[in-house]
């Protein structure tokens, strides 16, 4: 049996993950295998006649799309005559231009970008990434759904998000019928939150294009493209179908980006020995060659496979680069939970939330986990502000902004009052006003009044059957009071219309305006320059819900305030050698009335003047005016008192026993922890104070046993707690205080 | 339930602009795509694909039932001006997708996916690629009839046709 150490390890969340070693022949290998292919590119008569050591008559699908249409074979020559390590430092260099990069990267096969990619060290990949990214404001995309597919809690989830700054949501169902209903459910939700919140409902290729031909859904991603010509054949599609696809939403003005991710070949059986990079890298150029405008990648449902082997986390980030590098918008991951340790979790997002990503994640559950249909994400609800103080702590914009808490209610109720009443307007569903309630308290869809499947289903069925479109949708809004909703709804549609959010990496402002590699480009070149936050992000970014001024701690304190303890007068030096004096801090009984452990002052000296006198000795109360040095307070009580023992007490609740021919920095017993003090140990420290004073040597007083983040919790109410207590000094001498029994 | 699905029946397999519109009232330069904002009303000059001015197509118009799809469209003109931001925005790649779509605009809804089923692995004969190449070209939507042909070659190679 292991040792008491590898036995509390074992019982870490880390050990429920899976860790492969690296097998070639499997495919789990991250960076590069000894059966990827070398890079090279032949070239006769303006046409590909070689692509990394495959021959022209031996193409597979992906090669032949690729050479045909997804390499600038001008530039080529020159780009694969550059080493490895020349591109790697171009894309790093901060002074080389994006458009410098982007321009050579297109003269590179899938062969060459993985090995440049595979190069870069994870500084290097965030310092690229800073640098490639093609929109110069970042942004992030959620999921919202439920295991019920409740239409009611879908809105109210939807608005939230938006709230939250999701400038995209992702919705999908646990029953595919159910499709239309989400989309309309969640597209409203999303337009009681906010404008210009683009919506999309990943489910099967040729259902999501309907759903967005009838104006249901705002953009479509669930188009999945695979490394490998087996795996993309039994994914039903192939590159052409998937290019025609592409054209079939841009012809209808929608927004559309593919999507890919290390693992998938794995998952399938597919991988065929290549290293998950060099299959990405197939997938990435596929997705430039085929004409999208963006690429959900970095693991995506094989986050987990990638993280399982060596470098794999690290091969996650270099998809996202490689998207940036070939000039597509890049949707990067963050999306599968690829671990059970919230340090793996967060070690997983942190380079790419630092560097900044046109979506950080490609699906934040905005959601329960148990209710992501998707399964449970990186990122989930109860993170949220952990996010938010993460955004706060680097100083970064991670895209979201805190929803303030007495907002939600009437925005959940909103958004579920307008899908009850655009059900209504079309006889889908009579939603109920009990059901509204549940769904605008609910944490998730467990909190529901009952599940009612059929309905949904119904009202699905009927969405899908009857013609209705995005406009009646909108109609419906307008005419049921939702006027400003179904003015954001029309919006969405009207901006088809325009098509400057099929450019790449678009999203719209609140104020709709479309900000993408066209009218938003990324200019990083360097400290000082690219992206910094407006001075009202920044605010956004800084003022989370749970930041606490001075002034809050002032108005805290004072609502405890009491006249249980008062001043009598000047405190004057005792004689009897049985006294001890009990010294606290100058702002005691005046500004602070608890300590940081939740106790009353009164309380904790009551204990202390309690333990003092079931020694048998006795006990008065002074305070020390002059300064706030616990040493220096409990010195002066010290020589206030007849034994010459104090105990000395600062309102927060740090404590000691001192004697008067200590030096101030010294002491005979310390509690320094005050937060977690409990009645017991003032008790005890009275009771020692008084041993002392009979000349016995008491067995010390400890801190109680801790493991918490104490300094986290308490620093910021010490600091301003210290303020207070500065506040009150004054070179006056020390008063006997009176303590109510 | 006001909407009428689908492209008009009116577009000639030759004009995929429909003929209302005047070229020049609807591509614009692209100094427009930046930076605006089209919340308040449209930019000037926008056309759906039916013609009609978006600034006119309001909320108002929608209650009184007198927008139609086709109000709420993409123009193809449109698209091709995207085209051109794209490629000058260095991805021709992108550019070509939107002169696909442009094409596409005059296909109807349902053609469009009965052409995405067929191009799927080992759902169409070579000849019925053949056969659908030959129904998009009729219909102006040459760059797409060269892509089906192509997949017909490589389907065939590839073992992927039927």
């Amino acid at each position: 049996m292991a040792v008491g150490r590898i036995r509390r390890l074992d019982a870490q969340p880390v050990n429920l993950d899976g860790f492969a070693v690296e097998n070639a022949d499997l495919g789990l290998i991250a960076l590069r295998s000894p059966h990827d292919p070398a890079p090279s590119l032949r070239i006769e008569d303006g046409r590909v006649v070689e692509l990394d050591g495959v021959a022209e008559a031996d193409f597979d699908t992906i090669d032949a799309f690729i050479a045909t249409h997804g390499l600038d074979l001008s530039v080529a020559p020159e780009a694969m005559a550059l080493t490895d390590v020349e591109l790697a430092r171009l894309l790093v260099d901060f002074a080389v231009p994006r458009a410098e990069v982007v321009r050579l990267v297109n003269g590179c096969t899938p062969a060459k970008l993985a090995c440049v990619l595979a190069l870069l060290r994870p500084a290097e990949l965030t310092m690229a990434m800073t640098k490639l990214r093609a929109r110069r404001t970042p942004s992030n995309q959620g999921h919202v759904t439920n295991r019920a597919d409740d239409p009611l809690l879908l809105a109210a989830d939807a608005a939230t998000a938006a709230a939250y700054g999701f400038r995209e949501l992702e919705t999908t169902v646990p029953v595919l019928a159910d499709a239309p209903s989400n989309a309309v459910a969640v597209s409203i939700g999303a337009a009681v939150g906010a404008a210009g919140v683009l919506v999309q409902c990943s489910v099967e290729e040729a259902l999501e294009l309907e759903l967005g031909l009838r104006g249901f859904v705002s953009y479509a991603e669930t188009v999945s493209l695979y490394g490998t010509e087996g795996v993309f054949t039994d994914g039903d599609d192939t590159p052409w179908s998937k290019a025609f696809l592409t054209s079939g939403y841009a012809s209808r003005g929608i927004k559309m980006r593919v999507s890919s991710g290390a693992g998938a070949e794995v998952l399938m059986g597919g991988a065929e020995k290549r290293s998950m990079l060099y299959l990405e890298s197939r997938c990435v150029a596929l997705a430039r060659a085929i004409g999208a405008q963006g690429v959900q990648n970095g693991g995506i449902d094989g986050a987990s496979v990638a993280a399982a082997v060596p470098a794999g986390v690290r091969e996650l980030m270099a998809e996202n680069v490689m998207v940036m590098a070939r000039n597509l918008e890049a949707c990067t991951g963050n999306d599968a939970l690829m671990s059970e340790s919230d340090v793996r979790r967060t070690s997983r997002t942190l380079p790419i939330l630092l560097a900044g990503s046109d979506f950080v994640c490609s699906g934040f559950g905005t959601i329960q986990r148990y209710d992501n249909m998707f399964g449970p994400s990186n990122w989930n609800a109860e993170d949220l502000d952990d996010w938010l103080a993460m955004q706060r702590d680097w100083g970064v914009d991670g895209g979201l902004r805190t929803a303030p808490p007495e907002s939600l209610e009437p925005l959940r109720r909103r958004a579920a009052e307008a899908v009850q009443a655009v059900y209504r307007w079309f006889g889908l569903a009579d939603l109920s006003d009990e059901s509204i309630d549940a769904a605008v308290d609910a944490v998730g869809s467990k909190d529901l009044v009952g599940d009612d499947a059929l309905g949904v289903l119904n009202a699905a069925r009927t969405i899908r059957e009857s013609g209705l479109s995005m406009v009646d949708v909108v109609s419906a809004l307008a005419e049921s009071g939702f006027e400003e909703e179904a003015s954001r709804v029309l919006s969405m549609l009207k901006a088809r219309v325009v098509g400057d959010y099929l450019q790449t990496a678009a999203i719209f402002s609140p104020s709709m305006d479309a900000l993408s590699l066209v009218t938003d480009p990324n200019d990083y070149a360097g400290p000082g320059t690219g992206y910094v936050p407006s001075a009202a992000r920044q605010a956004e970014i800084d003022d989370i819900r749970q930041a606490r001024s001075v002034a809050d701690l002032r108005a805290e304190q004072a609502s405890w305030a009491s006249s249980s303890i008062v001043s009598v007068g000047p405190a004057p030096v005792g004689s009897d050698p049985r006294e001890v004096v009990v010294g606290v801090s100058p702002a005691t009984g005046r500004e602070i009335w608890r300590t940081l452990s939740g106790l009353l002052v009164v309380d904790v000296l009551q204990e202390i003047l309690a333990g003092i006198e079931e020694e048998g000795a006795l006990g008065r109360v002074v305070r020390i005016n002059d300064t706030l040095d616990l040493g220096m307070i409990g010195l002066s009580a010290a020589r206030l008192a007849g034994s010459g023992i104090s105990v000395g007490l600062q309102a927060k609740g740090t404590a000691l026993i001192h004697r008067r021919d200590l030096p101030p920095l010294a002491n005979l017993e310390l509690y320094s922890v005050a937060p977690v003090l409990s009645r017991a140990d003032y008790r005890l420290l009275g009771v020692n104070a008084a041993r002392h004073a009979r000349g016995a040597v008491p067995e010390p007083a400890k801190n109680p046993y801790t493991d918490e983040a104490i300094e986290a919790r308490y620093h910021t109410a010490v600091v301003s707690l210290i303020a207070v207590e500065r506040g009150c000094c004054s070179p006056t001498g020390p008063d006997e205080l009176k303590v109510a029994e | 339930m006001s909407i009428s699905q689908g492209a008009p029946d009116a577009v000639a397999p030759d004009a995929v602009a429909p003929d209302a519109v005047a070229p020049d009232a609807v591509a614009p330069d692209s100094a427009r795509v930046v930076g605006r904002s089209f919340d308040a009303g449209a930019p000037d000059g926008v056309r759906a694909f039916s013609g009609r001015a978006l600034e006119s197509v309001t909320l108002d118009a929608v209650r009184a039932g007198e927008v139609s799809t086709d109000d709420l469209r993409i123009h193809p003109e449109t698209l091709e001006h995207q085209a051109q931001v794209a490629a000058d925005h260095g991805n021709p790649q992108l550019a070509a997708n939107f002169r696909r779509a442009a094409e596409l605009t005059a296909i109807d809804d349902t053609d469009v996916m009965r052409i995405y089923e067929a191009l799927r692995p080992r759902r169409s004969t070579f000849a019925e690629l053949e056969e659908i190449a030959d129904w998009l070209s009729e219909r102006g939507a040459v760059i797409n009839a060269a892509l089906v042909r192509e997949a017909a070659q490589v389907y065939q190679r590839r073992g992927l046709c039927r």
